[in-house]
């Protein structure tokens, strides 16, 4: 009797679960943790939640991929914004802004334009800047085969795009 | 014998001893030796002694250095900023030196841009506030919600008239006739070919749905006799619209659009000729095969032609002449769409035509 339970018991733990628990049912999209000190900065992107997209805060990316017509092409956009966003985030690793959250892609043609907001406090190096802009586009030109366009801007600092801090 | 082995034994006994024996005897190193203790013994080649001379470096010595950092008193040099160069050369924002007298916008934002807050001039809020009245939207300056939307700033109404300049001499005019009076364009321009292109974000330039022609045809330019137009309308079927009178002809059944092109035409012959063509069973039409009903020949008219008889013979007064005119009217009301007012007409000329 109780052999046959402990075959039971592995049964269960071999299987996947979900939680139904009160504790767990929460949503936790778009949350950020507060801070004790108030020190986690919060840009207005940052601030509204996931429900205020199309309302309060607007798209990061613009493609017509959605559209019922270009279904075939959806998947290829959305590896490429994905490869837009991770380049940007390691190649300018120290002129990032929030972890490279500001960075919106628009598509005109077929022209992929990444547009946003880096900030200099560090340490700006105009010349070190330009030529970083020339190799990024002219890398992601070639990796993503159509012309890749940075219409990046600079900000003094992150304090420049806070909204408040939590 | 004894005595002499015994002291020499003795006499080498370290290491370093041996070692300096082995290389030069018991004289090797005595002139650096002489030298280094003092200029005593070293003599040049005049047989004088060595007059030293001491290079004092122009900095303080290391020694100096580290008594003044251990009792507080060194003077810490400030270095200026790696960066002040570039940090320098920071101007102001480009919309503070922009002079409407001596810039035009459309050179300075001449393409569609992302929004630059520092090139454009004019003071944009946007964001979303809980209580607008306390406080305003967020400043242009690192909004990036500005940066989001699309923008029509190189659209401005003089860029606009500044495009059209340059693309008129590669326009034909407009025209004439048709300028003066719209409704000769079915007889002047009676067909009519209409296709897309379709543009696509990213790298694809193919789009099957480019391949789609419409041609729409004005059935009266093409001239057939009576029996000729009623064919091609049945032949036509609900590709001919009877209100306008036109033809529309919508293929896609080949790969290319000047092949469906092709066959739009080759279509359209095909139905010219084919309504051209008397068959003998064509004679054998009744009248309940016509497409429309016709008031010559139906019953109305006959009991029509019977009440206004009996009518005539009881008194009142009758219009004759009105029956054709409520045949056109009955025409109408048959084949088209019943409104409330057609139903009126109706009735009026009833009454007119009887005199009621």
């Amino acid at each position: 009797m109780l052999r046959s339970l402990q075959h039971v018991e592995s049964h269960i733990n071999q299987c996947r679960r979900i939680s139904t628990t009160s504790t767990l049912l929460k949503n936790r999209a778009g949350k950020t943790k507060s801070t004790s000190n108030r020190t986690q900065l919060l840009t207005y992107e940052m601030a509204q939640k996931p429900h205020h997209i199309g309302v309060r805060k607007s798209w990061l990316t613009w493609h017509s991929q959605n559209l019922e017509e270009f279904r075939q092409s959806q998947p290829l956009v959305v590896a490429q914004d994905e490869v837009v966003r991770r380049f940007i985030r390691g190649f300018f690793p120290q002129n990032l802004v929030v972890s490279g959250n500001e960075i919106v892609i628009k598509r005109r043609g077929n022209v992929l334009i990444v547009a946003g907001f880096l900030q200099y406090s560090r340490r700006l190096d105009i010349r070190r800047i330009y030529w970083m802009f020339g190799f990024a586009e002219e890398f992601l030109s070639i990796l993503l085969k159509q012309p890749v366009k940075l219409e990046l801007s600079f900000v003094e600092s992150e304090e420049t795009v806070a909204y408040n801090y939590i | 014998m004894h005595r002499l082995s015994h002291i020499g034994t003795r006499s080498k006994s370290t290491l370093a001893d041996k070692l300096r024996n082995a290389v030069g005897g018991a004289d090797y190193g005595k002139s650096k030796q002489a030298m280094a203790a003092g200029s005593l013994t070293a003599k040049d080649e005049n047989g004088e002694d060595f007059r030293e001379l001491y290079v004092m470096p122009k900095r303080k010595l290391r020694g100096q250095t580290q008594l003044e950092q251990a009792t507080g008193r060194a003077e810490v040099k400030t270095r200026s900023r790696f960066d002040l160069m570039d940090r320098l050369a920071e101007r102001p924002p480009r919309s503070e030196e922009m002079d409407p007298e001596k810039h035009t916008w459309s050179d300075i934002w001449p393409a569609a841009r992302t929004f630059a807050s520092s090139v454009v001039p004019l003071p944009v809020r946007m964001g979303s506030r809980p209580n607008v009245e306390k406080r305003a939207p967020f400043k242009k300056e690192g909004n990036l919600e500005l940066v989001k939307i699309p923008n029509f700033l190189h659209l401005t109404p003089v860029a606009v008239q500044q495009h059209c300049e340059a693309i008129k001499k590669f326009c034909t005019p407009y025209p004439p006739e048709l300028l003066s009076d719209a409704s000769l364009t079915p007889s002047l321009l009676p067909i009519s070919v209409q296709y897309s292109t379709y543009i696509h974000q990213g790298t694809n330039i193919r789009d099957i749905r480019s391949r789609v022609i419409t041609m729409i045809v004005d059935v009266d330019s093409l001239k057939l006799s009576e029996n000729a137009a009623e064919k091609l309308v049945r032949l036509a079927g609900n590709r001919y619209n009877q209100e306008t009178g036109k033809l529309t002809i919508i293929t896609d059944r080949c790969h290319t659009r000047k092949q469906n092109l092709d066959y739009a035409h080759y279509l359209l012959t095909v139905l010219y000729h084919e309504a051209n063509k008397q068959e003998a069973w064509a004679e054998l039409k009744e009248r309940s095969d016509n497409l429309q009903v016709e008031f010559d020949g139906s019953t109305t008219k006959s009991k029509l032609e019977d009440l206004i008889e009996k009518a005539k013979s009881s008194g009142l007064k009758t219009d004759e002449k009105a029956l054709a005119e409520f045949g056109e009217m009955w025409k109408t009301y048959r084949n088209t769409e019943e409104t409330a007012e057609k139903t009126r007409e109706y009735g009026r000329q009833m009454k007119k035509m009887l005199g009621i």
